[in-house]
């Protein structure tokens, strides 16, 4: 007997192959030649990079943000924590101190930073570090954190990184600022406000953006620190 | 009785379809990865995370643009049709696709920090005066809870469920989708971007979608005003031989098209027994079947050949450019209309 139930049926039409096997090779190839030509003409994030285990010995200077000027050559190394975090509180206990440093270096051209591990008091004197008034400066730049622009990200800057430099900021890692034209030989300056404390929440607004900003700069080490008043930064 | 639902049906048109949509996305992103950074200009290479980000990121964005053309290109050349028969899976991939982009930064950049990372997402930057700096992060949040809204309902289950109308207006919202990643890239990655290249590539997509939708609504358009009155059952190929579709007009019962050796004839989608479904039956012995319990009746004249004497009645058709046109008022049962031939 035959059923009752006929059933439904599942064909579907033929289809113009010729056609679909055109639009399919389309559909492949320009994937990948998009794929292909996307991702090479990216910007080139520059030449910022971990560089390897450090061990310093200097003099910490814990304001505005925790430095190291080094015994050795007058180098200044910025201090941030591991991940996203900064080491304000560990800096202040040995503030003017004579200290050594360990962790791992990140260097982007002149500036470096250390990735503290270990920071502890170092025997002996602590030398004054180098420190030289240069005057009243305007400069445009780009506010950063210190960790993805020296090169633990690439990029590290610009607008499309801006949360992730804002929540470094939010950790503790110290800004810097990333001039546009060389000052006095480098582009990668510390930053503080007027009173040399660490710069306050406003910040965040001008992050990753270009800014013009007014304010004083001065030499401590062989590294510059501009000191501005961020809330009266302008966006050309 | 309750409906049932049983898991996606598979068949080899839908495995097909969907190794495509896997093959082109998988091309991509491998070209992407592993194939164009010993290409690039750079002092070091770009970190991987930015690299997984930028490929599935620019991925979707490309796949979605693919979706969104599929509509008015099978309008436009019915040739396109395949494209349109599986697209939610192309649909489903797009999501997972965006969802990897979304993972990748979420890990990047708003991780590893004293504070919870979804905290962080909605706190790290809130510069929502200004157009530099924007937090160009949500508009890309907003398009991917589109994404799994519309991933989650596109089973046929949510179709009968929400009722289509509604279902249509929720899967509309992938334009709104669209345009927020439009807005995501524009104030994320084109921000600042020295090459120019990506924001051709955005540009001529948006633009290629706009230009696609304006010419099929034109073309909708012209139809229209030459049918008066008449309803469109979309294009001739769509209708496999021996098969039939469904077209409903406005406060009325639906009216089955079916296509049999070459020709297409129209008659009422109810069955004369107990309104089965006509348009889901066989052709058996040259007669619509019905699928329920097997009535028979001719493509001419919606009569059962004879001892029988159910009747159907009939509509008449036009195919314009391909497409096929009823006329919705029909015809009283047994009336015969000439089959039209698909040319
Ligand atoms: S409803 Fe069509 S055969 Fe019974």
């Amino acid at each position: 007997m035959k059923p009752l139930f006929v059933g439904w049926s599942g064909r579907s039409a033929l289809p113009h192959l010729g056609f679909l096997a055109l639009l399919l090779f389309t559909l492949v190839a320009g994937f990948g030649v998009l794929a292909f030509t996307l991702g090479v003409t990216v910007d080139d994030p520059g030449g910022g990079d971990f560089s390897g285990d450090k061990d310093i010995t200097g003099v910490l200077i814990a304001d505005p943000y925790p430095m190291i000027v080094t015994d050795k050559d007058q180098h200044t190394v910025i201090l941030s924590g591991g991940g996203k975090r900064g080491v304000q509180a560990e800096a202040r206990a040995l503030d003017g101190k004579h200290v050594r440093a360990t962790g791992g270096g990140v260097k982007r051209g002149d500036r470096d930073l250390l990735l503290v591990d270990q920071l502890r008091p170092a025997p002996g004197d602590a030398p004054a570090p180098l420190r030289e008034p240069l005057g009243t400066w305007r400069l445009t730049g780009e506010i950063c954190d210190g960790k993805c622009s020296l090169g633990v990200m690439r990029p590290g800057n610009k607008p499309a990184h801006k949360a992730c430099a804002n929540v470094c900021l939010l950790g503790g890692v110290p800004p810097v600022f990333i001039t546009t034209t060389p000052v006095f030989g480098t582009q990668y300056l510390l930053m503080g406000d007027p009173q040399n404390h660490a710069l306050p929440d406003a910040l965040r607004d001008y992050v990753a953006i270009t800014t013009r900003m007014d304010g004083t700069l001065e030499r401590i080490g062989d590294a510059l620190l501009f000191r501005t008043d961020v809330t009266r930064a302008v966006v050309p | 009785m309750s409906e049932r639902y049983a898991p996606v049906g598979w068949n080899v048109t839908k495995i097909v379809y969907d190794a495509v949509a896997l093959a082109v996305t998988g091309v991509y992103i491998s070209v992407f990865l592993w194939v164009a950074p010993s290409f690039q200009h750079v002092t070091l290479p770009l970190d991987e995370y930015t690299m997984r980000m930028n490929a599935f990121g620019t991925c979707a964005f490309l796949l979605l643009s693919v979706i969104l053309s599929i509509g008015p290109a099978t309008r436009l050349d019915p040739r396109f049709l395949p494209l349109l028969y599986n697209r939610r899976h192309f649909g489903v991939l797009t999501a997972a696709v965006a969802t990897t982009h979304a993972y990748a930064a979420l890990d990047w950049y708003f991780s590893y920090g004293p504070y919870d990372r979804f905290e962080m997402l909605l706190r790290g930057n809130t510069s929502f005066s200004q157009t530099q700096g924007f937090p160009f992060e949500i508009f890309g949040i907003f398009s991917l809870l589109v994404l799994f809204l519309l991933a989650a309902t596109s089973h046929d289950f949510w179709l009968r469920f929400l009722t289509p109308p509604l279902w249509k207006a929720l899967h509309m919202t992938l334009y709104a989708a669209y345009l927020s990643v439009v807005a995501h890239i524009s104030l994320g990655a084109l921000q600042a971007a020295q090459n120019p290249f990506l924001a051709v590539v955005v540009g001529f997509c948006v633009v290629g979608v706009a230009a696609l939708h304006v010419a099929a609504s034109r073309r909708r358009a012209t139809e229209a005003a030459l049918m008066d009155g008449w309803l469109d059952a979309g294009p001739a190929e769509a209708i496999g031989e021996d098969l039939g579709v469904v077209v409903t007009p406005p406060n009325a019962e639906s009216i089955a098209v079916f296509r049999h050796a070459g020709r297409l004839s129209a008659v009422t989608n109810l069955c004369a027994h107990q309104n089965g479904p006509l348009a889901e039956g066989r052709v058996i012995d040259g007669c619509i079947t019905c699928p329920w319990h097997g009535y028979q009746y001719r493509f001419e004249d919606g009569c059962a050949p004879p001892p029988f004497t159910e009747t159907l009645a009939t509509f008449q058709l036009r195919i314009v450019d391909g497409r096929v046109w009823v006329d919705p008022v029909p015809k009283p049962p047994s009336t015969v209309v000439t089959p039209v031939p698909v040319p």
